[in-house]
């Protein structure tokens, strides 16, 4: 069965990409261009909330729920987010969890009020005011929720948490000591495991690509991209409604969706 | 038969109709903690606190979970403990902590789950930003800061009452209650039954405390303290102090409030003598010219509330005979007049109900005279337990003593107003022209009284087949309206109350399971066998009230024709 994945984050094409039966994550990734800027690859996110974490080890295995169940794979959400060597796994992580802030319904206690704390717990844990009893307790609410929540979605938070830490402990303990090397060096804005929400997206032209041809802006809906003939065009972020039909109908690829930082 | 057979902590436990494990786990004696689960509403799921393992070691809520044919149900491994406990710890730590300064102190599910777990320190902070508390209902307060989100007030006020007037809102750590387009409660189309209040595990919504003006006013030396106590009162008043739901404790009642200062103390089956004639012989007349049938009783405030602001097209079948309530403390106060001015204090009159919405109907602007509401004060219940409990009076080993006279006496048609069914059971008795004993149980068998929630009977009055129908439960009230609207039923008396099974269910009163509410009407039922008259007509003060001056009057203190909630207020 053919399905389509959301490939985003480091990687060189990001965007949609049809995934054949029995591809493997590794055959996923370089479909979508393979990794950009020439870096290494680190970990993958896959499923958004009700998926999971996974690094270098399982990027051979399928990608199907069955063959990833024993990972902690549940539904997911047919996003995938790639993260490159230089990206921090616990900001990805905090990221994370804070998504599930803006998702989630709220109905269950367990599921409610414990990624709640576990997001509080995350900051502090990026801050590197995080104790013992608070690092004890975050892993504690986490396989709690996997436990008792109501629903796969909440159920499913815990395992790229949990991964997380069974894969790159040394960058857990590095920001407990808050001397995370990645993190100091880092200049580019976070990212996000699962899908963009709305609010925090933006589509953008790239200037080197674009050609100047005037098919986005004799498309747009909401009349935001303006431009001359044969020089690039730009989007105005105050009027694009995000519809994507400028994205869908660019021949040279020129347009990207990106993530606001924030 | 059973259906199946499963085993709760390695009790064998056979099963028939229960619908999930939790209430197998009842049947087993074990009572699984919880929150959000009430056999009278939907199951919701939310709290998560019941999770039970079954034999393969599959964790899941048993409020949700099915049952099936020799499941094996653990209820406390060790597994179960923790999670529990951190579920808890993690309520609580959003949740104010001010457990003495909580109206609900000693009565809250929180704190006595919180006191079973021994929670004594907490891990975490509260973040949450602070909603202002709602206090313009004259029945109920609400703190939304104590709510814990378990849904049971959405539910019960959607469907037991129908109204639907509480509402989930935003989604995530946002969640919260809000009423009907977050407005104060008393600009929605709130009834004021507070059947909320009764079902909120926490203090987020409880009954309005007005013990402090109750004080006021004993404590007040140029007032006369004149008290009402309403009949399903009397059957529960006495849980508080270890005694058992159904038995009657009204002389008790009575010595204690005597003991607290109050000057004299009445009965509302008083008023509900007046009730029965007025409105019976309202029925009879309506009966006779067929207009404006079925007559539908007007008892119960909540109810009316809910017609004037939802069915106006029923205010012209309401009896106009006013509540019993309202009519003792209309004859009260006009036979006091004189003797407020003999010796110059003012009579202050404090109805104790077991009713939330009576609060309401006191403060409604067409109940005064003279510029003074009829009643002044609405004590329910749980108030007055809390009342006794302050005065340090040591209910159970006190000294009976009976009300006072002349309105301190009535019959057992009076008794039974506090139950589903007896306020049409009462009017039948008194409109019925057989006055034998064989009546009586005819009527008492005819169906008014069962457990249903929609009850009918046919019971023959002089040449003519009378068509009644009792409700309890505004959702059912609703769709017996419904049916009546499109013709499919054909009556001629409804008797509405908001409650599930009548006052007795309260919201004023304890807090209480089916069962006890039950076991109270049962002892109102036996109250009734027991009474000196069982028939309204046969009350001697009454008789000789009417013989003087009460039938000329009857209209203007005893009716209130109810035209809607509009009118009332423009008056």
């Amino acid at each position: 069965m053919v399905k389509e994945y959301v490939v985003k984050g480091d990687v060189c094409h990001p965007g949609t990409t049809v995934v054949n039966d029995g591809m493997t994550i590794r055959q996923v990734i370089e479909q979508a261009g393979g990794m950009a800027n020439g870096k290494a690859f680190k970990a993958v996110q896959i499923g958004g909330p009700s998926g999971t974490l996974l690094c270098e080890a399982q990027l051979d295995l399928p990608l199907d729920q069955k063959a990833l169940a024993p990972f902690g794979m549940r539904r997911g959400d047919g996003v995938i987010t790639v993260l490159d060597e230089d990206r921090c796994i616990v900001d990805a992580v905090r990221r994370f969890m804070e998504q599930t802030q803006t998702d989630f319904c709220g109905k269950c206690v367990s599921c409610r009020e414990g990624t709640r704390r576990i997001v509080e717990l995350m900051n502090a844990l990026m801050q590197g005011i995080l104790d013992d009893d608070g690092f004890a307790i975050l892993f504690e609410i986490g396989e709690m929720i996997s436990v008792t929540g109501y629903c796969a979605l909440g159920k499913g938070v815990y395992s790229t948490l949990k991964n997380a830490y069974q894969f790159f402990p040394e960058e857990f303990e590095a920001h407990r000591k808050n001397a995370c090397s990645l993190c100091a060096k880092e200049t580019r804005p976070s990212i996000e495991p699962g899908h963009i929400p709305y609010e925090r997206r933006r589509i953008v032209i790239d200037p080197a690509v674009c050609r100047g041809c005037s098919r986005c802006a004799r498309s747009c809906h909401a009349e935001a991209i303006s431009g001359v003939i044969k020089s690039p065009f730009v989007i105005d972020q105050t009027k694009c409604v995000k519809c994507f039909t400028c994205m869908e109908l660019c021949a040279f690829g020129a347009i990207r969706e990106e993530e606001i930082d924030g | 038969m059973a259906k199946g057979l499963m085993y709760i902590d390695n009790i064998r436990v056979e099963y028939d109709e229960e619908p999930n494990v939790m209430e197998i786990c009842r049947k087993a004696g074990v009572e699984v903690p919880n929150f959000c689960f009430h056999s009278d509403l939907s199951v919701y799921g939310a709290c998560r606190m019941c999770m039970v393992e079954d034999e393969k070691g599959t964790i899941a809520a048993a409020c949700t979970m099915a049952p099936k044919n020799g499941m094996h149900i653990r209820t406390n491994t060790a597994k179960l403990l923790r999670y529990r406990r951190l579920i808890l710890e993690l309520l609580l730590a959003a949740h104010c902590r001010d457990c003495t300064l909580c109206e609900k102190s000693g009565n809250c599910r929180l704190q006595d789950m919180a006191m079973r777990f021994g929670i004594h320190n907490m891990r975490f902070e509260d973040t949450r930003p602070h909603i202002p508390n709602d206090e313009t209902s004259p029945a109920i307060s609400i703190d939304y800061n104590k709510c814990i989100l378990c849904g049971d007030c959405v539910r019960v006020c959607q469907e037991v009452e129908g109204i639907g007037n509480l509402h989930f809102s935003g989604h995530g750590p946002d969640l919260r209650i809000i009423t009907t387009g977050n407005q104060p409660i008393n600009a929605t189309k709130c009834i004021s039954c507070g059947q909320c209040s009764a079902v909120c595990p926490t203090g987020a919504i409880v009954v309005k405390n007005e013990i402090g003006e109750a004080w006021k006013a004993i404590h007040d030396p140029g007032k006369r303290v004149v008290v009402q106590i309403a009949p399903a009162v009397r059957v529960a008043v006495g849980e508080a102090y270890g005694i058992d739901p159904g038995e009657n404790v009204l002389d008790k009642l009575v010595a204690a409030l005597k003991i607290m200062g109050v000057d004299e103390v009445y009965d509302t089956i008083f008023g509900a003598d007046l009730t029965v004639r007025e409105e019976g012989a309202e029925f009879m007349r309506r009966l006779e010219s067929g207009e404006n049938l079925p007559l539908m009783t007007s008892c119960c405030p909540a109810w009316v509330k809910h017609v004037e602001n939802d069915r106006p097209q029923f205010l012209k079948n309401l009896s106009s005979a006013l509540s019993p309530m309202q009519m003792f403390a209309t004859v009260l106060k006009d036979r006091y007049l004189e003797k407020d001015k003999e010796d110059g204090r003012e009579t202050y009159h404090i109805a104790i109900m077991p009713c939330t919405a009576k609060k309401m109907e006191a403060a409604r602007p067409e109940f005064r005279r003279f510029g003074k509401p009829n009643v002044d004060l609405v004590l329910t219940t749980q108030e007055v337990i809390k009342m006794i409990k302050e005065s340090g009076i040591r209910f159970a080993a006190l000294e009976k003593e009976s009300p006072d006279l002349p309105f301190g006496m009535g019959s057992g048609a009076g008794e039974i107003f506090g139950t589903a069914g007896g306020v049409a059971e009462a009017v039948i008795r008194h409109c019925l022209p057989d006055k034998s004993k064989n009546a009586l149980r005819m009527i008492s068998n005819s169906g008014l009284r069962g457990r249903e929630q929609t009850r009918f009977a046919t019971i023959p009055i002089g040449d003519r087949e009378v068509r009644v129908a009792v409700v309890h439960g505004l959702a059912a009230a609703d769709k017996l309206l419904d049916q009546i609207e499109r013709g499919e039923v054909q009556l001629d008396l409804v008797e509405v109350m908001t409650c599930r099974t009548g006052c007795v269910g309260g919201a004023g009163q304890p807090t209480a399971l089916m069962g006890s509410k039950r076991k109270r009407a049962d002892g109102l039922y036996e109250l009734d066998r027991s009474a000196l008259f069982k028939r309204a007509e046969r009350n001697p003060v009454l008789n000789i009230m009417y013989a003087e001056d009460l039938n000329d009057r009857a209209h203007e203190l005893l009716h209130h024709k109810y035209e809607g909630a509009a009118d009332s207020e423009n008056k």
